[in-house]
């Protein structure tokens, strides 16, 4: 996950410290992937980005222009936190 | 069958990450469990991206092929167009106008590594799926049609005529010829991108899907209801007299390295080049350009950007709105097309050209 610096560093995150990713869609569901890393990159505070496919499960199916019908991939709300271990 | 499937979405979710309190292992190849970054401020393009072409030649096992095939790609006459992006031939007849993407493109296209029965008598498709792309992809190239059998979770061979009785009887079985998708990619050639759609609209259906939906669907429906046309109205010939050249959320560097040529000449012509993206991109420093063989023997690289607009994700609309409410207020002269912009206002923020952005999330998010 290409994350802004200052954000990291609130979260106590070191560069390629494990993370766990929460999206939460506009149906009010919330989806999650485990253990991705987080990687500083020259990104807008409250930003963030990663990469299809793998992260398309964030996608709810909720999530879609009433436009054009596409996956809002580009325009997530997501909470990234430490990687808790199983 | 359900075991086989199993086996290969326990393999699928390790890849994602969909495991809580498991680390993922990704889709690419396995790290040899050293991670590293570096600041990004070698210029985008160069000799890296000259080496890396030689790499990939080497390594596809296709010099002589490969590098032929370099010296018709892309020319307007005569020439093919890349797999790899959409950036227009130069009319004026630029050589050797190419990237070190599309060379992995074209050489790919020329690869020699063919699977058949043996591979996948070998493999189950549940061991395939926990490949790595990449791995998958350097296997080699389908040589024959095969089936999935699902009681031994393994592709089996198939003759072109069971498969087109298969492929029909199973057509034919709809209520419907809309009941059926027919999804097809960039990388399909035009050729056969044309009968792929004959035969379909003969069919009876024009559910036509393809990776570009994703890519230039919202951008389409939105530049129709502004403009009216769903697609980008200059050509490379405007691109040469632009004073200004504004740029968001683009990845040159990535997605269109063919772009960076002119991303380069019009900053040594004096154009503004403003990038405006979340993310602080490559291709919106410098570049050096592989075919200027000069530069690429003195190191000597060019401008591609000359200002860099970092908005939040989304903040864009804000930025241009704001950017169109000073150019209105504070025109010397009238706007283009004044009388026309008088008669049909710019969309409201809240109309429903804005509405996925601002619409408002129902959950109640948890605050840290």
């Amino acid at each position: 996950m290409l994350m802004n610096p200052d954000d990291m560093r609130d979260r106590g995150l070191d560069e390629f410290d494990l993370i766990d990713i929460t999206s939460f869609s506009k149906d009010g569901t919330t989806r999650a992937v485990y253990g991705y890393r987080a990687v500083r990159y020259d990104i807008a505070r409250g930003c963030a980005a990663g990469y299809m496919p793998e992260l398309n499960v964030l996608c709810g199916i909720a999530d879609q222009s009433t436009q054009s019908g596409q996956p809002l991939t580009k325009h997530l709300e997501v909470e990234i936190t430490p990687h808790q271990p199983g | 069958m359900s075991v086989a499937n199993n086996d290969s979405g326990a393999a699928q979710d390790r890849m994602l990450g969909s495991v809580p309190g498991v680390q993922a292992l990704g889709r690419g190849p396995a790290p040899d469990g050293k991670f590293s970054r570096h600041d990004d401020h070698h210029p985008a393009a160069g000799w890296g991206a000259a080496r890396s072409v030689g790499r990939v030649l080497e390594e596809r096992g296709t010099p002589v092929e490969g590098v032929r095939a370099l010296f018709v790609m892309n020319h307007e006459d005569g020439g093919f167009d890349c797999p790899g992006c959409a950036w227009p031939d130069d009319p004026s007849g630029l050589q050797l106008d190419i990237c070190e993407n599309g060379v992995k493109h074209v050489t790919w296209e020329l690869t020699r590594k063919q699977i058949d029965r043996n591979f996948f008598a070998v493999h189950t498709v549940s061991e395939l799926a926990g490949w790595t792309d990449y791995d998958l992809e350097a296997a080699g190239r389908l040589s024959e049609p095969l089936r999935y059998d699902p009681a031994i979770d393994r592709y089996v061979p198939v003759s072109w005529e069971d498969a087109f009785e298969l492929a029909g009887r199973v057509l034919r079985g709809l209520g419907s010829p809309h009941e059926a998708a027919f999804y097809t990619s960039g990388r399909l050639s035009n050729e056969a991108t044309f009968l792929y759609q004959l035969w379909v609209r003969e069919f009876g259906t024009n559910n036509l899907p393809d990776c570009s939906n994703m890519c230039h669907e919202a951008s389409g429906r939105a530049l129709t209801a502004a403009i009216g046309s769903g697609k980008g109205t200059v050509d490379l010939r405007d691109w040469e007299r632009a004073d200004a050249i504004w740029l968001l959320g683009d990845n040159a560097a990535s997605n269109a390295p063919r772009m960076l040529t002119w991303l380069a000449e019009a900053d040594r012509r004096g154009a503004e080049l403003v990038h405006i993206n979340p993310l602080i991109e490559a291709a919106s420093r410098r570049t050096i350009v592989p075919h200027e063989f000069a530069d690429m023997a003195t190191f000597r690289a060019t401008k591609t950007g000359t200002r860099n607009v970092q908005v939040r994700i989304g903040g864009d609309m804000a930025l241009l709105r704001g950017v169109a409410k000073t150019v209105f207020e504070t025109a010397a002269r009238p706007v283009q097309h004044h009388d026309l912009l008088q008669r049909r206002p710019l969309p409201r923020p809240d109309g429903p050209a804005h509405r996925d952005a601002h619409e408002p999330r129902r959950h109640a998010r948890p605050r840290p």
